[in-house]
């Protein structure tokens, strides 16, 4: 894995503006940055990143199994109580999931490290699976990459593929998002017509104006009854939400599925310490109070926990009210604190490669049960939030 | 033995072309609902049959019988469902039959197929627009499981593609179907972040 000062493309921003990615600065900084990109051998990404993120998929499973099955631990990932049995009957009922997107630190060598799963609301997806895609195909076109040059990207043929095996072909399917909020709506956008590669229906509403029908089905703006709902939004708030009581009446299939709330929750990453302590893909991690009361378990953590210790609180999005600690003392915090009245959790801190100035974050997309893809994006400081910049990748030939 | 060419593996990110943020074509216009589809009802599948070879028709013996066996298909799966018979006579003319209760013990009552219609999907083969079985109604006429309304059960006509939605589940209704809508705005109040940026990750 290496950072490579390879040079745009000429005409980057009129392709990225021709493909409608509007959002390639934003804030006054970029955002899509092609003047340098991540080189991997193909053995780095099957056996560093596919297979693990397959692996912990796995493991995330495991793991919403068991805390299903158990009050405390659905009480201490702060899922409402009222609709422990919505969660839990799509966990038990089999409902499939979509797609997810691991947070990895990775420095080409040694296992990599998850620091927490986007299982339920992951964005980035226009960039990673079709803008990436692109510029690895001009470089291969203009001669600046080998014909032979890969790239660890098959999320959308993925995504279809996976929309094919949950939905009948002709089946309807809504897209809900916030309209107006750019990267969430392109997200949605870049679903949709991977749904409809599969012959779904797609249509778009705005989670604001989803209504209730006089039966307590959901309808979209035009009043047409949705049978089948994806939302880019998250379930910690959809399940605090007032049409929240009539999720289960809805007769709607949702995706993500309802058991995404545990699988997202920052708390899963405790439950998956306990259950897999050791494992060369996990940090170790504990709810807060378990830190401060102390045991066998944090005991044997001592040695992670004194390189530092990052508090996270169980929901969190873009890096807010995340918390980095080194022998007691803050050594960085995320500016955005609108996630601290949470609860929290502790995870070791794994210190991140810095690359010409800026440390990488892998992310690998899940599809299904599998590990289909990756895009990498970069920050000067150790919390990726909302400036990091997204790099593309590609696997030396 | 020789061992096979490495080379060939295949490549590890997808075929497609790239797609364009921003348009109309990512998700369908509610306008396409609207198309007029050329429809053709028959009360049975010897009249379909027998029509197929005259001059004139688009349609083929074959096509016939598909078509009714997929209102047949969408009869079982959402023909409306009585728990009384004397109900569903008096909302469907009096042509009722019984089956049995799908949790056991006791019948419940559903009417008979009075024909079933079929659209000339030429050129659109947008697979949710099945044949429709139709029933008759109270008011002397015939509707689908969807809830269109036909004078007759025969003859020929242009109908919106809606029609050929599927019915209505005997729980709910179906997806896409209008319905009236007696609250919104319930979702999107994001309690638990007090931010409004994005709600990916």
């Amino acid at each position: 894995m290496q950072r490579i000062e390879i040079g745009t493309r000429p005409d980057w921003k009129e392709k990225a503006e021709a493909a409608g990615f509007k959002f390639h600065t934003m804030y006054g900084e970029p955002y899509w940055d092609e003047s340098s990109v991540y080189e991997f051998t193909l053995e780095q990404v099957e056996n560093d990143i596919e297979e693990p993120s397959t692996e912990l998929h796995a493991m995330c499973r495991e793991a919403a199994g068991r805390i299903v099955e158990d009050e405390e631990l659905m009480s201490r990932l702060d899922i409402p109580r009222a609709h422990w049995d919505l969660v839990v009957e799509s966990w038990k009922s089999g409902q499939p999931e979509l797609y997810g997107r691991f947070d990895l630190v990775y420095d080409g060598t040694g296992p990599a490290k998850m620091l927490e799963y986007n299982a339920d609301t992951p964005t980035s997806l226009f960039e990673s699976a079709s803008f990436q895609w692109s510029w690895l195909e001009d470089m291969i076109a203009a001669g600046r990459l080998p014909e032979e040059t890969d790239q660890f990207n098959g999320t959308f043929e993925a995504l279809t593929e996976r929309f094919g095996e949950i939905f009948a072909p002709g089946t309807d399917v809504h897209f809900a998002a916030f309209e107006d909020l750019l990267e969430d709506y392109s997200t949605t956008e870049m679903l949709a017509y991977a749904a409809r590669a599969a012959d779904l229906g797609a249509h778009f509403v705005d989670i604001r104006k989803i209504g209730l029908t006089d039966k307590g089905q959901f309808a979209d703006a035009e009043s047409r009854v949705i049978g089948a709902l994806f939302k880019l939004y998250p379930w910690e708030d959809m399940l605090r939400d007032d049409f929240a009581d009539h999720l289960a009446g809805a007769n709607c299939q949702l995706l993500e599925p309802a058991w995404k709330a545990i699988v997202s929750n920052k708390g899963i990453l405790p439950v998956l310490w306990e259950m897999f302590e050791g494992h060369p893909n996990l940090l170790p991690a504990f709810f807060a109070d378990e830190i401060e009361a102390g045991s066998a378990r944090v005991d044997r953590a001592a040695q992670a926990l004194a390189r530092g210790i990052v508090r996270k609180p169980v929901f969190s999005r873009e890096g807010a009210s995340i918390t980095i600690e080194q022998d007691g003392r803050v050594i960085e915090q995320a500016q955005e604190r609108t996630y601290d009245d949470h609860p929290m959790i502790a995870q070791a801190y794994a210190e991140m490669p810095v690359m010409g100035g800026f440390r990488p974050i892998i992310g690998s997309w899940v599809v299904g049960e599998t590990c289909v893809g990756m895009g990498l994006r970069e920050d000067r400081s150790r919390i990726t939030q909302d400036l990091s910049r997204f790099k593309p990748h590609y696997i030396r030939a | 033995m020789t061992s096979p060419e490495q080379k060939t593996r295949r490549p590890k990110r997808s075929r497609i072309t790239p797609v364009m943020l921003g348009g109309a074509a990512a998700f369908a216009l509610a306008g396409c609902q609207d198309d007029r589809v050329e429809t053709q009802v028959f009360p049975s599948l010897s009249e379909c049959q027998a029509e197929a070879s005259k001059d004139g028709s688009w349609w083929t013996q074959e096509e016939c019988s598909a078509a009714f066996a997929d209102a047949e298909a969408a009869h079982k799966e959402s023909a409306p469902r009585y728990a009384e018979e004397k109900l569903c006579n008096e909302q469907h003319g009096g042509a009722c039959y019984a089956e049995p209760a799908p949790s056991g013990g006791g019948s419940i009552f559903l009417p008979l197929m009075a024909g079933y219609m079929m659209g000339n999907l030429m050129g659109n083969n947008n697979s949710s627009y099945k044949p429709q079985p139709i029933y008759r109604t109270s008011a002397g006429k015939f509707a689908t499981p969807g809830g269109t309304i036909l004078n007759s059960n025969k003859g020929s006509g242009q109908f919106r593609a809606t029609s050929f939605r599927s019915g209505p589940s005997t729980k709910a209704a179906a997806p896409m179907t209008r319905a009236s809508v007696k609250s919104s705005g319930g979702f999107g109040a994001s309690r638990t972040s007090t931010s409004s940026r994005g709600f990916g990750g």
